[in-house]
């Protein structure tokens, strides 16, 4: 059996002042090794979501855990195994790359060889050897994007999350980055992200969610949504799950409990 | 290293530490700072060499540990003020918060390390009032044949950090009322705003007003004591008294003032009571308090500070409204503009509180300062026109500081780029923008018009003056800060306090604005010495007041001549 690195129990999280849910009883896991996308319209709850994981917003009802450890109870231990990537890419622009880099690495506790050996390679493979020393905001989005990735690598999480990650960057690095994810999972380590990139996601991915306003709408592996699906691709699945009109037809023809959202694969 | 440590070092240096494209900025900046050091150094000189006489006097009279008391207050007074806005915006609306709180940190450490931040800020105005005080009370208690024993030393060291630590505490515990003001008005923002400045307001006055209401009781007049006719136009100049006298007369009631507050009085004791076991009690009762503040911030750090910066972060920094949603109403570019322009203000939490502020500070400080200094000035037909300098002082001083217009531009943030898509000229985005300033500006000129009205010092020709001459100047100083601002605006910023940080462009038009004040505030007291009647006074300050914001107004429309659509083409 399969280590869980994330585990969400319930999720629930309303914005305060809001009368309505962005996010609702959402349940899923993430095991060791496994490389999770999660899809969703625009609004669905994804990012909302992300952020209650990693720490960036309360919630108030569900549980998070990760590498077993609650994020309410001892979030400090949990987040020692997330490495974040958000999808506004935040970076102390009177930093240099390096001295961003020496930061996050100070934070997690990450010795020194560890975290030279780490920014070479990754300095490398964005090809940012040369920039290294320069202040950050002198650094394009797709630069700082590749920064925050770094950043977010330097302490080898068990469970590396991003937001929207591919967005902004140029197609070799998004190769590079795609490769690295994958790579990520094979060191027994987890990837979590979301993106809008169906494409990618078939090809890369491993196991999807989709959410759709706030509910989770299926999650499961790659093959059970094909073999669910009739072998359609998934984009005519994503589009057909999440079209408000077709919703109650294809939820019902796939037995989704709609009333709860319930994971109908696992 | 520790993450406290880490993470302290990181927050000061990207707020703290100037970045420079190229050395000719970089020379600029270091120019810059010494004409400031300067311009802040030569009051700094004169009140140290004032404190000198204080201080040996107070030896003389035996009211030192009150002087240095009142002298210590002053300072935390300084911070506390300076202190709020700064804050706020660092410890609640930065955009490092989302960041730091997806970190593996306490958020009690990040608390910390962001009041660090702060207080390493504020230090540097304490230090200017705490550190050569403390010097030149050295050199005037040993020259008055005192002793001083190593513990003042050491306890002026701990005043320079402890001092500024403490006030920063203050404004932790104060902004947990202000910030629950917001929450639960945050559907009406600007009730929401209205009660948070009254709240500052009530807090200043809970200081202050036992201050007046002790300097209020010093008599300094001579034995006539008979001002009415002197008011009424019968200019006269009393013979001043001597240095001496006046402290003899002063000096009590400084006591009373230094008496009220404990913590610096406890401090002053440890410092100057000698070796003994009375000043280490002393010392041990002053560091009792803070420690007890710094237990108490902690406390309230682990209890609301995450909660009320994840409020923040859920409304996005901005104030939310209940308001429904108006059917669609076609606007002209510019009212659309200026809709935006208001809405870019009220809208925002940060800018709220400041542009609130700036236009109710100054008429209540007109108010209470003017009606001090007619109180407690020496009270001839001189002290009107030194209320009338006061308030004149007082409305520039604040004026400068128009947000709206110093950093117009910059507080756009990055958004400045979509602003730049618009098929609007830019001359009209500017145009929009200055008019708003000067709204905002001509409104704190009126209310701080009526609250000098108010007092019933001066004449009604002062008053036309002081209305028609900071009109005039603020319509001029909102046209240089802005020009300033849109010649090199700072849009990359995570927290909006990083764009006055090190910001030469939003620093020299306060200080061109702030030199225009000092020459007619002693203008204004200068006329008043000559042998003549008031309203003749009243006039010739009139004519100074409203001549020199003419030369003002039409020496900066000269200087910002410069095409504005090549400077807004040029922002980056």
């Amino acid at each position: 059996m399969s280590n869980k690195i994330l585990s969400i129990d319930n999720l629930s999280k309303k914005y305060r002042g809001n009368e309505k849910y962005s996010v609702k009883d959402l349940s899923f896991e993430v095991n060791e090794g496994e490389l999770y996308a999660f899809l969703g319209p625009n609004g669905a709850g994804k990012s909302t979501t992300i952020k209650c994981i990693v720490g960036a917003l309360p919630y108030s009802e569900g549980n998070i855990s990760v590498c077993g450890y609650n994020l309410h109870d001892n979030p400090v231990a949990a987040k020692k195994n997330i490495g974040y990537v958000p999808d506004n890419h935040f970076l102390y622009e009177g930093m240099t790359a390096n001295e961003y880099i020496d930061f996050m690495a100070d934070i997690y506790g990450v010795g020194v060889n560890d975290r030279n050996a780490r920014r070479k390679k990754y300095l490398e493979l964005f090809s940012l050897e040369d920039s290294q020393d320069k202040l950050l905001s002198s650094f394009s989005h797709g630069m700082k994007q590749k920064v925050c990735v770094i950043g977010a690598l330097i302490h080898n999480p068990k469970l590396w999350i991003l937001d929207e990650p591919l967005t902004g960057l140029d197609p070799m690095s998004a190769y590079n980055l795609k490769e690295l994810m994958r790579e990520h999972c094979k060191e027994g380590n987890s990837v979590f992200f979301s993106s809008h990139i169906i494409e990618v996601v078939e090809k890369l991915c491993d196991k999807v969610a989709i959410i759709d306003k706030g509910r989770l709408l299926v999650s499961g592996s790659m093959e059970e949504i094909r073999a669910k699906d009739d072998d359609n691709s998934l984009e005519d699945f994503f589009i057909s799950v999440t079209q408000k009109e077709s919703d109650a037809q294809k939820v019902a023809s796939l037995g989704i409990d709609e009333e709860s959202g319930k994971d109908f694969i696992d | 290293m520790s993450t406290f440590l880490c993470l302290t070092k990181r927050l000061a240096k990207n707020t703290l530490k100037p970045t420079f494209a190229d050395d000719k900025e970089k020379k600029k900046y270091i120019a810059t700072v010494i004409v400031l050091i300067v311009c802040f150094g030569i009051p700094v000189v004169m009140s140290i060499i004032g404190a000198y006489g204080l201080i040996k006097s107070a030896v003389e009279l035996g009211y030192i540990e009150e002087v240095y008391s009142l002298i210590f207050l002053s300072a935390q007074i300084v911070t506390i003020f300076f202190g709020l806005f700064a804050y706020v915006n660092v410890m609640y609306f930065s955009k490092d918060n989302e960041f730091l709180f997806t970190l593996p940190i306490k958020s009690v450490t990040v608390f910390w390390a962001k009041l660090f931040v702060v207080l390493i800020y504020e230090l540097l105005f304490s230090a200017i009032i705490i550190l050569p005080m403390c010097v030149v009370g050295a050199v005037a208690i040993i020259s008055s044949g005192m002793s001083l024993s190593a513990a003042y030393v050491v306890m002026t060291v701990l005043a320079v950090f402890l001092l500024p630590l403490m006030a920063i505490l203050v404004v932790a515990l104060l902004s947990y009322p202000l910030m629950l003001i917001f929450r639960f008005f945050k559907k009406h923002p600007t009730v929401g705003a209205v009660i948070a400045i009254l709240f500052v307001v009530a807090i200043y006055m809970i200081i202050y007003i036992p201050i007046l209401v002790n300097t209020q009781s010093v008599d300094v007049t001579d034995s006539s004591g008979d001002i009415s006719g002197e008011i009424s136009g019968d200019a006269s100049t009393d013979d001043n008294i001597s240095a001496t006298e006046l402290y003899s007369k002063i000096l009590p009631t400084i006591s009373k003032v230094g008496n009220y507050s404990y913590h610096t009085l406890f401090l002053a004791k440890s410092m100057l009571g000698g070796d003994g076991i009375r000043a280490f009690g002393y010392a041990m009762a002053f560091l009792g308090i803070v420690a007890g503040l710094t237990a108490l911030g902690t406390l309230f750090a682990m209890l609301l500070y995450k909660k009320l910066s994840y409020e923040v972060l859920e409304s996005g920094g901005s104030v939310g409204s209940k308001k429904q949603k108006k059917p669609a109403v076609q606007l002209s570019a510019d009212k659309a503009l200026f809709r935006r322009e208001v809405k870019s203000v009220f809208k925002n939490t940060t800018l709220l509180i400041q542009a609130g502020m700036i236009t109710v500070l100054p008429p209540i400080l007109v108010f209470f300062l003017c009606k001090m200094s007619f109180s407690s000035a020496e009270q001839s037909a001189n002290s009107v026109f030194v209320a009338v300098g006061i308030a004149e002082m007082l409305i520039k001083l604040m004026g400068v500081s128009n947000l709206s217009a110093t950093i117009a531009i910059s507080r756009e943030g990055e958004g400045i780029f979509m602003l730049k898509t618009y098929p609007v000229d830019y001359d009209k985005l500017v145009d929009v923008k200055l008019r708003f300033a000067n709204i905002m500006s001509w409104v704190t000129v009126g209310l701080s018009t009526v609250a000098f009205m108010l007092t019933g010092v001066a004449n009604i020709v002062s008053v036309i003056g002081l209305f028609a001459g900071n009109m005039l100047y603020m319509a001029a100083m909102n046209r240089y800060s802005l020009y300033r601002d849109l010649k090199k605006p700072k849009v990359h910023w995570k927290n909006i306090v990083e764009i006055t940080n090190n910001n030469i462009s939003t620093l020299i038009p306060m200080l061109v604005g702030s030199a225009g004040g000092v020459f007619i505030m002693i203008a204004a007291v200068a006329v008043a010495l000559l042998p003549i009647n008031t309203y003749l006074v009243a006039l010739i300050y009139c004519v100074i007041t409203v001549g020199v914001s003419l030369i003002y107004y039409f020496a900066i429309k000269a200087k910002t001549k410069d095409n504005i659509a090549e400077l807004f083409e040029r922002i980056e």
